[in-house]
């Protein structure tokens, strides 16, 4: 809709109470500008618009219009001409300063916002031993800066979206364009086309938008706040995305072996990295496992035991209440309570909580006969081998694997145990991200890229790996 | 059908039939169960008496606990009866599982052994790879023999054996063992335990043909046995070098080949070849002339020669394979060996052995 009558056009946006308007007169005409003042850089608004206009005015003597103004008198540098009112609305509430002059049917957009901003720190979700240190930050801008600082390529592409009804926030799709799958970048563009929400205000949230599955148990999506991991993956042909005023970048697809490697395996001794990914794996199983194959064993299968072992457990478990099932659940459910609200309370009252909670469920638990010390060591390094993988998301989902197991093998023992984990394995197979198979290179088998995926890293590979299908398949030149 | 469906069916399916596969009915905690770490039979009287060494699970944990096995044993006219005593008089579930050692008393073994080998076949949960000993001692004393570094006196009979078997002093014998030795119609050797002057120990062996026992072997005849039955047999010998001296020698088994064939008048032909490493240590500055050396040879293997035709001359006169001949026989005719009268053919079998000794080490030499 055209500007018909800027008076009335001002009035009407200032109805918002947070909106500010200042109308600067004089006798050649009148001009008015329209901004949220916490949104802006008023010294800016001051410096680039204002007084440059009351100068012209000064020692001019003539009327001035919008086409006139952006070429001759405003001198900020992000500013564009608009004639549309519905935009202008949108653009004031999103932190733009509007300008427009008496009887013009064109305004000035000028951008001048004003972010609170956080300079770049260690990342909280992603710790790395080598790694960089500098995280995204709430601020779009400055996580485009951290990726054009590590990524100089002409072939970056930098797509942006506005997604959310009311929030309009900004959603940066980056990707490089002669690297990244053509199908990845189209299947996203159009599953961000579809969002209509009324608002999204954190990364992490997108990912029910992107997903292929929208109750899939296991993550689909990396959720990274390291700048140099989201530029990595890009240049392994992936695509980041970035929401204005979340610190976490989406990185898709993300599959289930990925999760388990760390930026650290590439930095680290190739043999140690080779060690600490096996490590993983095995933790991984471990913890999903262990105290299931505990209660099947003690409650199905006891001759599968040594003798000693037997005679040791069925010491332990004299003079326990519960029954082996029981008494797993309950430690199980009572970690997690512990977990739980470790998770949710301030760090200086966590740690306090956290030795009482040791002392409590560890000391005191197995002196006053609750628990065996047998299953209390077994849920206990449940607990810390899941916390081995390198993204909190998979951890979650492996703790949920868990209690679907231990149900099963409280039923069938070993062979639930079995079937449970011939079931996740089905699961895992059939599962997808953005159309990739979640548990490639494994399944589909690819022998170069399965042996690679754990016994080399990318820095001593030539070519990217064949299942993510990118467009440039040569990572680097092969030495001689 | 559609993925998702085929996934769920499949589910279904498995649920389903791990229901009757292994269902909740199977689930015993360990700790409501009687661990039997040791299991026995011997002849009391005209009685059968069966019991065994039960884990003191309560007293475990308690550092100082001196009783860590407690005893259980049942008597009655029968081996079925006593093991239905037996299963009564337990306060708990008897757990087979946990079972460490085997005991048969002499006497019993004498009378055979058939019946308690058809009744282990039957319980729920045993071993396979449980050692099983004869005992001249009564059983119910092994089992209450109070070990040092050992649980109960089973786990110490066990613990000499497999300690002398690691060393490749003696042969073990394993329930399965005796298994497949009666399912084959051939005989066995089973470790024979004593206590002697308060002490544990191994008194040679128990030879059964088929179920019943027939002859005693003693320890230091074990060795034609040892040398037969194990992958690398070692044994001490004194070898006397005239103007020398006396030397303590050892003999390390490096090479052993059996060719059990039957030959062209259809008698058995066995041929058995060794060729062994001695170990001794020669004290003083003077080593052993070539000559000596040689006169050390022939006269460990003149010695290891005559053990192992002694151990397959009493096979043949006993008329009984326990010295696993049939397996070299069924490795080429296995067919063949289920037509032939086996007993007959060990009874009449041609003997043909060879022991060569090849590398002879002084230990005194730097």
């Amino acid at each position: 809709m055209a500007i018909t009558d800027v008076k009335k056009l001002c009035d009407d946006i200032q109805k918002n109470n947070n909106v500010k308007k200042r109308v600067l007169k004089s006798e050649n005409g009148e001009v008015y500008i329209i901004y949220v003042k916490q949104l802006c850089d008023i010294n800016l608004l001051s410096e680039h618009i204002i007084r440059p206009i009351q100068h012209y005015w000064q020692k001019n003597d003539n009327k001035i219009n919008a086409e006139f103004a952006l070429g001759s008198i405003i001198t900020a540098d992000d500013c564009t001409l608009t004639d549309d009112e519905d935009k202008i609305r949108e653009k004031v509430l999103s932190g733009m300063v509007v300008v427009l002059f008496l009887g013009d049917t064109t305004a000035i957009e000028v951008n001048l916002k004003k972010v609170e901003k956080k300079s770049p720190d260690a990342s909280e979700i992603n710790y790395s031993i080598w790694g960089g240190k500098d995280s995204f930050t709430e601020n779009l801008d400055s996580n485009l800066s951290l990726i054009r600082y590590r990524i100089k390529d002409p072939s970056l592409k930098l797509d942006m979206y506005t997604v959310g009804r009311r929030t309009k926030t900004m959603l940066l799709m980056a990707y490089i364009g002669d690297v990244a799958n053509e199908e990845y970048v189209n299947t996203i563009k159009k599953r961000i086309e579809k969002i209509d929400i009324d608002g999204i205000l954190e990364s992490a949230k997108l990912q029910w938008f992107l997903n292929d599955k929208k109750l899939a148990l296991f993550p689909q999506a990396g959720l990274e706040q390291r700048s140099d991991i989201a530029c990595s993956a890009m240049l392994e042909g992936k695509i980041v995305l970035l929401l204005d005023g979340s610190g976490i970048a989406l990185i898709l697809p993300k599959l289930l072996i990925e999760f388990l490697w760390s930026d650290d395996d590439e930095c680290d001794n190739i043999y140690f990295g080779i060690f600490s990914k096996l490590l993983r794996i095995l933790s991984v199983f471990l913890s999903a496992t262990i105290t299931s194959f505990y209660m099947a064993l003690t409650g199905f299968h006891a001759g599968a035991l040594p003798t000693v072992y037997s005679m040791m457990i069925a010491s332990g478990r004299a003079g326990v209440p519960f029954s082996v099932v029981t008494e797993v659940i309950l430690i199980e459910v009572l970690i997690e309570i512990l977990r739980e609200s470790l998770l949710r309370v301030p760090r200086s009252i966590g740690s306090a909580m956290g030795i009482v909670g040791g002392i409590v469920i560890g000391q005191a638990a197995v002196e006053a006969g609750i628990f065996s010390p047998v299953v209390l060591v077994l849920a206990a390094l449940s607990l810390m081998s899941s916390y081995i993988v390198p993204d909190y998301n998979l951890t979650n989902a492996v703790r949920m694997i868990k209690f679907v197991l231990i149900f099963l093998t409280a039923f069938f023992g070993l062979f639930g145990l079995v079937c449970g984990l011939f079931l996740l394995a089905l699961m895992l197979i059939s599962d997808t991200s953005l159309k990739t198979p979640y548990f490639a290179p494994y399944a589909p088998f690819s022998a170069i890229d399965a042996i690679k995926g754990i016994f080399t890293n990318k820095y001593l590979s030539v070519k990217r790996p064949d299942f993510l299908k990118t467009k440039n398949k040569i990572r680097q030149k092969k030495q001689e | 059908m559609k993925r998702k469906n085929k996934v769920v069916c499949l589910s279904l399916c498995i649920a389903f039939f791990s229901c009757f596969l292994c269902s909740c009915t199977g689930y015993t905690e360990i700790e409501n169960m009687d661990i039997l770490t040791s299991h026995f039979v011997y002849k009391n009287g005209d009685k059968i008496q069966l019991g065994g060494g039960i884990a003191n699970v309560r007293s475990l944990s308690d550092s100082m606990a001196d009783k860590p096995v407690s005893y259980i044993s049942a008597q009655a006219d029968s081996l079925y009866e006593a093991s239905k005593k037996l299963a009564l008089s337990a306060d708990h579930k008897l757990f087979y599982g946990g079972i460490r050692a085997l005991v048969i008393g002499n006497e019993y073994a004498d009378s055979g052994v058939g019946e308690f080998l058809d009744y282990l076949n039957t319980l729920p949960d045993h071993r396979a790879n449980v050692s099983v000993f004869t005992s001249s001692a009564p059983a119910r004393d092994i089992v209450e023999y109070k070990a040092v570094n050992d649980f109960s006196g089973g786990f110490a009979a066990e613990s000499i054996v497999s300690t002398l078997q690691s060393q490749n002093a003696m042969i073990n014998c394993s329930l399965s063992k005796i298994l497949e030795a009666k399912l084959q119609g051939v005989g066995f050797a089973l470790p024979d335990i004593e206590i002697a002057d308060g002490v544990m120990g191994v008194n040679g062996y128990s030879v059964f043909d088929g179920e019943k026992k027939i002859f005693h072997i003693d320890a230091l005849s074990g060795a034609g046995l040892n040398y037969i039955l194990s992958k690398k047999a070692r044994e001490g010998y004194m070898a006397v070098v005239p103007d020398v001296g006396e030397f303590e020698v050892y003999c390390e088994m490096v090479k052993k080949d059996i060719d059990v064939f039957e030959g062209a008048d259809g008698r058995l032909c066995t041929d058995i070849s060794f060729v062994f490493d001695i170990v001794m240590s020669v004290p003083g500055d003077e080593y052993l002339t070539h000559e000596q050396t040689q006169q050390i040879k022939r006269n460990v293997s003149d010695i290891i020669n005559k053990q192992i035709n002694d151990i397959l001359n009493i096979a043949k006169e006993q008329g009984c394979d326990f010295l696993e001949l049939y397996k070299a026989y069924q490795t080429k005719k296995r067919a063949r060996f289920y037509k032939l009268d086996w007993k007959k053919m060990i009874s009449e079998m041609n003997i043909s052995t060879n022991v060569s000794i090849d590398k002879v080490k002084n230990k005194a030499l730097r």
